[in-house]
C-alpha cells in the first residue's frame, strides 16, 4: 500500500509539472498575438484538468499512505510538506475556477511544484509516531494549518500577479528590486528542485560524521560542500572532489542545520545559473516578463482573490495552527503556551496576516502595500516551516 | 498672538480614546508585536540555554561583551516578560477593546435596527442592482418569495421591502476581539497569587511522593515505557494511584503522553524517566572452591547498614552510587543515580579476621583484592524505574480554552458568513433594487443575477460569467 501511494504521489508531481508547464506556455501565447488565443485557451483547459489529476491522485496517495502504515500520514517533513503542497493545488483549483482566472496556474501552479519537490527531498519511509504524536491532534492541527497555509500561498501568487499588473504605473525603486528579487527567489527554488531530484534519482548519498545536535551520522542527498560540526575533509567525494570542504558555524543547532545551509548554497547558485539563462534569453528583467504576462488580466480581480486566499486560509488557520495547537501543548506539554520558536512564529504569521486584514479597511493601505503584506506572509509562512528548522532548536523538532 | 483654537481643545483622554480607536493604529500596533515577537525566537532565552552560568555572565559571554550587555539590558533576554514587550500587549488591547467600543453602537444601529426605508438616493447609488416591473397589488410578492427561499428575512414596511442575511458575520471581529481578550485575561490570571502552579517530581517505582502545591501523594505503582520493533519509544507511562491526607486511596489511575491525570484541579503530566539499578541478588562465594556460601538482596537504592549473609556478617562502609574516580584520584559518585554502584564492605567470616573489600555490583569479576577467602557474585540485577511528572494548576485555562472556542467562532463568522442586504423601492411602475454586502461580492453578484432573471427574464437573460481575463 505504501508502494501504491509512492506511485501516485508520483503520478501526482507529474501532473502538477504538467499543469504548470501548460499554464506557463498558455501565458506565454497569449501576450504574443491573438492568433493563439484559441490555441493558448486550450492549453489553458488541459493545465487546469492536469491540476484536478494531480489533486485527485495525491489525495488517494494520502489515503493510501494512511491505510498502508495505519497511522496519519502528517507526522514528518516528507508527509507535511506534500501535504501542503496537496493543499496549495486544491485551493488553487478552487479558487481558479471560482473566479474564471486560468492565468493564477502560471504563478501558483510552480509554487506547488516546488514545495511538492521539496517535501520529496525529506526521507519517504514511514516511521513510527514517537509517544508525544500520538493524538487526536495531529491530523487536526496539521491538516488544518497546512490547508491555512496552502490558502496563503495562492494569496501569493495572486498578489505577486496584482504587484506585476499595477507595476508600470508608479513604482518605487525599492519595488522594483523586491519583484525581481521574487523571481531570483523562485529561480533559486527551482534549482533546488533540479538539484535535490536529479541526485535523488541518481542514487547519491553521503554519511559524515556529525557531533553537532541529531543523529551521529548525517546523511546528505546533495554532495557535501559543507560539513556538520566535526566531520573532516575527505568524508565524501562528488566526481573526485574530496568534500566537505567546510564546516557548519557551531552556532547553527538544528539537528539538519548543516545539510539545509549545504543545500541553501548549492540551490543559490544554481538557481543563479538558471536565473542569469532565463534572462539572458527573455532579453529583459524578469518582473518585465512577468508584467507583459499579467498585461491583460484585471488587477480589481487579481487583488480580490489575493484577498479571498487569506479571507479563507486565515480561520483555518487561526484553527488549526494557533487553538489546536495550544490545546494539544497544553495535552502533551502541560503548558498551552511555551514561546517555543516554532509557535512563537506560527503567532508572528497570524499577527501579520491580522495586520494585512486590519490594512484592507484603512484607506489609502488597502491596494499596494496590502499585496505587498500579502506576499511578504508567504514568506514568513515558508519559514516558519523551514528557516526555524534551519535556525533554532525547540519543542517541537518533528516537523 | 495668531490663531487661537477654533475648536474646544480635546483633553488628554480623549486623545487616548482617539488614538486607541483608530483602525490604522491599531494595524501598525498588530506589525509591531509581529516583529518584537522574532527577536526571542532567535536569541536564547533566559531559563532555555544549557548552561548552569547566571544572565549576567552567560549572555556576555556567548554573545561577546558589547552586544551580551545590550540583550541584557535591553531584557531581549527575556523578550516575552520585558517591559518593551508588556507594553505592546497592553496597547494591542486597549486597541482591541476601543475599537471595539467605538464600533459597537454604531453597527448595533445599522446590523440589528436596520433602516427599512432609507434615503432612495442611497439605493439608487449602491453599486449592484437591479430593476424590474412592478405588477399589480404586491409588486414585491415575487423578490420576497425568492429572497425568503434564500433563508432571508423580509421586513416590508412603508411600501419598502429590506431583507438581509448574515449578520453574524458583521460581529465576527467583535467576537474574535472578545476571545482574544479573554486569552490575555486567562494568561494574565497567572500573576494572582494561587492560580498558577508549576512544579517538577520525580517518582521512583513504588514511592510515595507528596505534590507539591496541594494536599495529596501520588504513590507510583510502576513506570512502563514501551518501544516498537524498530526500538523507537512507543509509549511512556506511570501507573499511579492518588493518596489525600488522610491516607485514603481516592483515584488509581495512568499517566501517559498526551494522557494527563488531574486531581482537585492539580494535572500531572508525564514528562520524563531514567532508569536505575535498582536490587542486587548477590551470592557469597568460597574463593577456593567456588561454591555459594549464601545469597542476599542487596538493595542499591537504599543498602542497608549491616546484612546477615549464612554465617558470614557483611557491613556496608561507603556506597558510590554512581562511582568514578575523582583528579586526585580518590573514589568519588558522579551523581545519587544508581548507575555504576561501588560498595566498601567489612566481611567478617564467622572463625576469622574481618576484612574489607570492594564490590561493584555491575562487575563482579573487578576486584581489588583477589586474595580474600571470599568473593562477591551477582546473580541478578532488577531497574529500577523513576518518573519525572509535571505538576502543574492554572485556574486561567477554562478561561483560556473559552476564549479560544470564541476566537474560532469569531473568525469563521467573520470570513464564512457574508452579510447581504436588499432594499428595495417603487417608483414610476418599476421595482428598483439595491444590493449591498460586505464580502465575497463574487458569489452575491451571481445571487442577484439569478434574483433578477427570476423576475425579469426579458432584460435579464443570463449576462455572461465575470471574466478574469480581457481580450
Amino acid at each position: 500500500m505504501i508502494q501504491v501511494s509512492s506511485y501516485l504521489f508520483l503520478g501526482a508531481f507529474v501532473a502538477y509539472v504538467a499543469a504548470a508547464i501548460l499554464y506557463v506556455t498558455r501565458l506565454t501565447l497569449r501576450r504574443r498575438d491573438p492568433r493563439y488565443f484559441a490555441l493558448a485557451d486550450r492549453l489553458g483547459g488541459h493545465g487546469y484538468k492536469a491540476a484536478v489529476a494531480g489533486v485527485v491522485l495525491q489525495g488517494l496517495a494520502i489515503i493510501a499512505r494512511w491505510i498502508g502504515s495505519g497511522q496519519v500520514p502528517l507526522a514528518n517533513m516528507f508527509e507535511y510538506m506534500s501535504f501542503l503542497g496537496w493543499s496549495i493545488m486544491l485551493f488553487f483549483v478552487i479558487l481558479s475556477a471560482w473566479y474564471k482566472l486560468p492565468g493564477l496556474g502560471a504563478f501558483v501552479a510552480p509554487v506547488g511544484v516546488v514545495v511538492i519537490a521539496y517535501a520529496s527531498v525529506f526521507p519517504t519511509e514511514v516511521r513510527p509516531l514517537v509517544p508525544v504524536l500520538q493524538s487526536v491532534w495531529l491530523p487536526l492541527h496539521v491538516s488544518l494549518a497546512a490547508m491555512g497555509e496552502g490558502a496563503f500561498a495562492v494569496s501569493f501568487g495572486a498578489a505577486l500577479m496584482y504587484l506585476l499588473r499595477v507595476r508600470k504605473e508608479h513604482s518605487a525603486r525599492w519595488e522594483e528590486a523586491a519583484l525581481e528579487f521574487v523571481f531570483f527567489c523562485f529561480a533559486m527554488l527551482t534549482g533546488f528542485c533540479v538539484l535535490a531530484l536529479g541526485f535523488k534519482l541518481g542514487g547519491y548519498s553521503a554519511q559524515l560524521v556529525n557531533m553537532g545536535a541529531g543523529a551521529p551520522v548525517l546523511e546528505y542527498t546533495l554532495p557535501p560542500f559543507i560539513g556538520p560540526v566535526g566531520s573532516q575533509p575527505g568524508d565524501a567525494s562528488f566526481l573526485g572532489l574530496p568534500l566537505p570542504l567546510v564546516n557548519v558555524p557551531a552556532w547553527m543547532r538544528g539537528a539538519y542545520a548543516a545539510k539545509n545551509l549545504n543545500t541553501l548554497v548549492l540551490s543559490t547558485l544554481v538557481g543563479a545559473i538558471l536565473y542569469g539563462l532565463v534572462r539572458l534569453i527573455a532579453g529583459m528583467p524578469l518582473r518585465e516578463l512577468g508584467s507583459r504576462a499579467v498585461g491583460a488580466m484585471n488587477p480589481k480581480l487579481l487583488d480580490e482573490v489575493s484577498y479571498r486566499g487569506i479571507a479563507v486560509g486565515f480561520p483555518l488557520f487561526t484553527l488549526g495552527g494557533l487553538v489546536f495547537a495550544m490545546i494539544w501543548a497544553q495535552k502533551a506539554w502541560g503548558r498551552y503556551w511555551a514561546w517555543d520558536p516554532k509557535e512563537t512564529w506560527a503567532l508572528i504569521t497570524w499577527l501579520f496576516y491580522s495586520g494585512y486584514l486590519h490594512m484592507r479597511i484603512v484607506r489609502g493601505w488597502e491596494g499596494r502595500p496590502a499585496a505587498w503584506v500579502s506576499a511578504l506572509g508567504f514568506v514568513i509562512v515558508l519559514f516558519t516551516l523551514v528557516g526555524v528548522n534551519l535556525l533554532v532548536s525547540g519543542l517541537h523538532s518533528y516537523v | 498672538m495668531d490663531g487661537q483654537d477654533v475648536k474646544p481643545r480635546k483633553d488628554l483622554l480623549d486623545q487616548t480614546w482617539d488614538f486607541f480607536a483608530s483602525v490604522r493604529v491599531a494595524t501598525v500596533l498588530l506589525f509591531l508585536l509581529a516583529v518584537a515577537s522574532i527577536g526571542g525566537t532567535l536569541i536564547e532565552q533566559e531559563g532555555m540555554y544549557a548552561s548552569s552560568l547566571p544572565p549576567e555572565e552567560y549572555y556576555p559571554q556567548r554573545y561577546g561583551p558589547v552586544f551580551g550587555m545590550l540583550l541584557l539590558r535591553s531584557g531581549m533576554t527575556h523578550a516575552y516578560s520585558s517591559w518593551w514587550y508588556q507594553t505592546l500587549l497592553f496597547m494591542i488591547a486597549a486597541s482591541l477593546v476601543i475599537c471595539s467600543m467605538e464600533r459597537f453602537v454604531p453597527l448595533w444601529r445599522a446590523v440589528q435596527r436596520p433602516n427599512p426605508a432609507p434615503d432612495k438616493q442611497f439605493v439608487r447609488r449602491l453599486k449592484m442592482g437591479f430593476t424590474f416591473p412592478a405588477r399589480g397589488e404586491t409588486p414585491y410578492a415575487g423578490l420576497a418569495q425568492a429572497l425568503r427561499e434564500r433563508r432571508y428575512l423580509v421586513i416590508e414596511q412603508d411600501g419598502r421591502l429590506y431583507a438581509d442575511k448574515g449578520r453574524w458575520g458583521r460581529w465576527g471581529p467583535y467576537i474574535t476581539h472578545i476571545g482574544l481578550l479573554l486569552i490575555l485575561i486567562g494568561a494574565g490570571m497567572r500573576t494572582v497569587p494561587g492560580v498558577y502552579l508549576e512544579q517538577f517530581i520525580w517518582v521512583r517505582d513504588g514511592e510515595i511522593v507528596r505534590v507539591p502545591g496541594s494536599d495529596f501523594y501520588v504513590e507510583s505503582l510502576g513506570f512502563e515505557v514501551e518501544y516498537y520493533d524498530t526500538g523507537e519509544p512507543k509509549s511512556y507511562q506511570t501507573h499511579i494511584r492518588v493518596i489525600d491526607a488522610g491516607g485514603n486511596v481516592v483515584k488509581t489511575g495512568t499517566i501517559a503522553m498526551n494522557e494527563p491525570l488531574a486531581h482537585n484541579r492539580v494535572q500531572l503530566y508525564q514528562s520524563s524517566y531514567y532508569g536505575e539499578y535498582g536490587r542486587a541478588q548477590v551470592a557469597l562465594v568460597d574463593r577456593q572452591s567456588g561454591a555459594e556460601i549464601a545469597q542476599f538482596a542487596l538493595d542499591l537504592i537504599q543498602p542497608q547498614r549491616e546484612y546477615a549473609v549464612g554465617d558470614y556478617r557483611v557491613e556496608l562502609l561507603a556506597y558510590y552510587p554512581d562511582f568514578t574516580i575523582d583528579e586526585t584520584g580518590k573514589p568519588t559518585t558522579q551523581s545519587s543515580r544508581v548507575n555504576n554502584p561501588g560498595l566498601v564492605l567489612q566481611v567478617t567470616p564467622p572463625d576469622a579476621e574481618p576484612f574489607t573489600t570492594w564490590f561493584f555490583p555491575l562487575y563482579p569479576e573487578m576486584e581489588f583484592d583477589e586474595t580474600t577467602p571470599v568473593r562477591f557474585a551477582t546473580q541478578s540485577v532488577t531497574p529500577v524505574f523513576t518518573s519525572g511528572l509535571q505538576v502543574k494548576k492554572d485556574l486561567g485555562l477554562p478561561v483560556i480554552y473559552v476564549g479560544l472556542f470564541v476566537i474560532s467562532v469569531g473568525v469563521f463568522a467573520n470570513f464564512y458568513i457574508a452579510h447581504r442586504r436588499y432594499w428595495a423601492f417603487t417608483e414610476d411602475g418599476q421595482v428598483i433594487v439595491g444590493c449591498w454586502t460586505n464580502r465575497n461580492a463574487g458569489s452575491f453578484e451571481r445571487e442577484i443575477r439569478q434574483i433578477a432573471h427570476h423576475l425579469d427574464p426579458e432584460r435579464y437573460a443570463f449576462a455572461s460569467e465575470m471574466e478574469g481575463e480581457e481580450r
